[in-house]
């Protein structure tokens, strides 16, 4: 492609950029997103108060080792979109089939536990705690958030949204009735942001040592990661899961090559995939 | 806006029809065939507000009531639902709000 970009970044810039997001989130950026890298750099770079991307690039490169400016920088190109109820059937299948499922199967013995591998800002999250008031008011659950980016989750953590955000996917019912008007913006009612544990991490660096999950959402995140990457923390995701557990990836994703480790269903337009019990695990 | 959204109705593979005049819109309501979807802005000073809603829910209960509005106070926006809408959008708006919209009132998959 011809290298022209409006902000003076060099390929060998990009060349540079691309090694930290693969060493860092082992996320693969090919050539083809260079206008969009170059798009959050500027933004980035705007937002701390340098006069140009290449100052950006500039400060670094004067980093010894991987610093902070490497970790925003890294945060601003993971940093994916996200709308409430993002494409809304796989919520109704969560609603009407999968979680009476899961909690079928775990009876009260236990809160039902949830994961959000991507929680951005933190719309996945915060639906999900909606849906579960609003159906399933009598169910204790914990969710834990996610994400690689400290930046988006601290914005999930406050719950505040604009108005912008919360016209996208998010019925004016639950609008009403979760939200307050906190200035210009929208924020939502404490009691529910309060069931979501945040941590910040990297799905192909260490993982804490969580219980397993009875339901993991990872959507538009791995198509992000190179095959093997994918394959790598999928196969981690199953070993997180609880047997019988369920996994929602995005419309466009699959487990591809673990079929010894989840079986698909479906719902009209959604599918999602249980997870096969390791051999000796009652 | 009001040629905008008969755009990106059309985007969606509507067919819509378009006026300016509210009370022509509750007429035709009445007269014709059920719409599957209203989208109106009626929430602003001098529009039909909740009162007129409440005349549209009664005249055409089959049709989804879209609200697309300026009007981005909470209690404005409650008392529309109140009255009869089905959703709310509040403006400005991406095209995808619209389509996400359409999506949580069943219009569209």
């Amino acid at each position: 492609m011809p290298w022209d970009t409006v902000s003076g970044l060099t390929e060998a810039d990009f060349e540079g950029i691309r090694t930290l997001v693969r060493e860092r989130a082992a996320i693969s950026l090919e050539l083809d997103r260079m206008p969009l890298v170059e798009a959050r750099l500027v933004g980035l770079a705007r937002r701390e108060g340098l006069p140009s991307a290449k100052a950006l690039i500039e400060l670094l490169d004067a980093e010894q080792s991987a610093g902070p400016v490497a970790r925003r920088v890294v945060e601003a190109l993971t940093t994916h979109e996200t709308a409430f109820f993002r494409d809304f059937h796989p919520f109704e299948a969560l609603r009407t089939v999968v979680i009476p499922d899961l909690l079928e199967r775990i009876g009260d013995t236990r809160p039902l536990r949830i994961w959000c591998g991507a929680a951005s800002t933190g719309q996945e999250p915060h639906s999900m705690a909606m849906l579960l008031h609003t159906h399933f008011p009598e169910v204790e659950a914990r969710i834990v958030a996610t994400d690689v980016s400290r930046a988006v989750l601290a914005r999930c953590e406050v719950g505040r949204y604009s108005s912008l955000e919360v016209n996208r996917g998010l019925p004016a019912k639950l609008l009403v009735r979760y939200f307050d008007e906190a200035g210009l913006e929208w924020q939502l009612d404490s009691d529910l942001r309060a069931c979501i544990t945040l941590e910040p991490l990297n799905l192909a660096g260490d993982w804490p040592d969580w219980p397993p999950f009875d339901l993991v959402l990872m959507r538009h995140v791995l198509i992000y990661f190179d095959a093997d990457t994918r394959q790598r923390v999928l196969r981690r995701v199953h070993g997180q899961m609880t047997p019988g557990g369920c996994l929602l990836l995005g419309s466009t994703e699959q487990p591809v090559g673990l079929d010894d480790c989840f079986a698909e269903e479906r719902l009209g337009q959604t599918g999602w995939y249980r997870a096969i019990p390791a051999e000796g695990t009652p | 806006m009001r040629q905008i959204l008969d755009t990106l109705l059309r985007e969606q593979g509507a067919e819509s029809s378009t006026t300016d005049d509210l009370d022509a819109a509750l007429g035709q309501l009445r007269e014709t065939p059920p719409f599957d979807l209203l989208a109106v802005d009626c929430m602003g000073p001098d529009r039909g507000g909740v009162a007129w809603l409440m005349a549209v829910r009664e005249a055409a209960p089959q049709t989804r009531i879209l609200v697309v509005s300026g009007e981005t106070r909470k209690e404005r926006i409650a008392a529309a639902l109140d009255a009869g809408a089905d959703e709310y959008l509040m403006k400005p708006f991406p095209r995808e709000a619209l389509r996400e919209k359409l999506l949580i009132l069943g219009l569209v998959k």
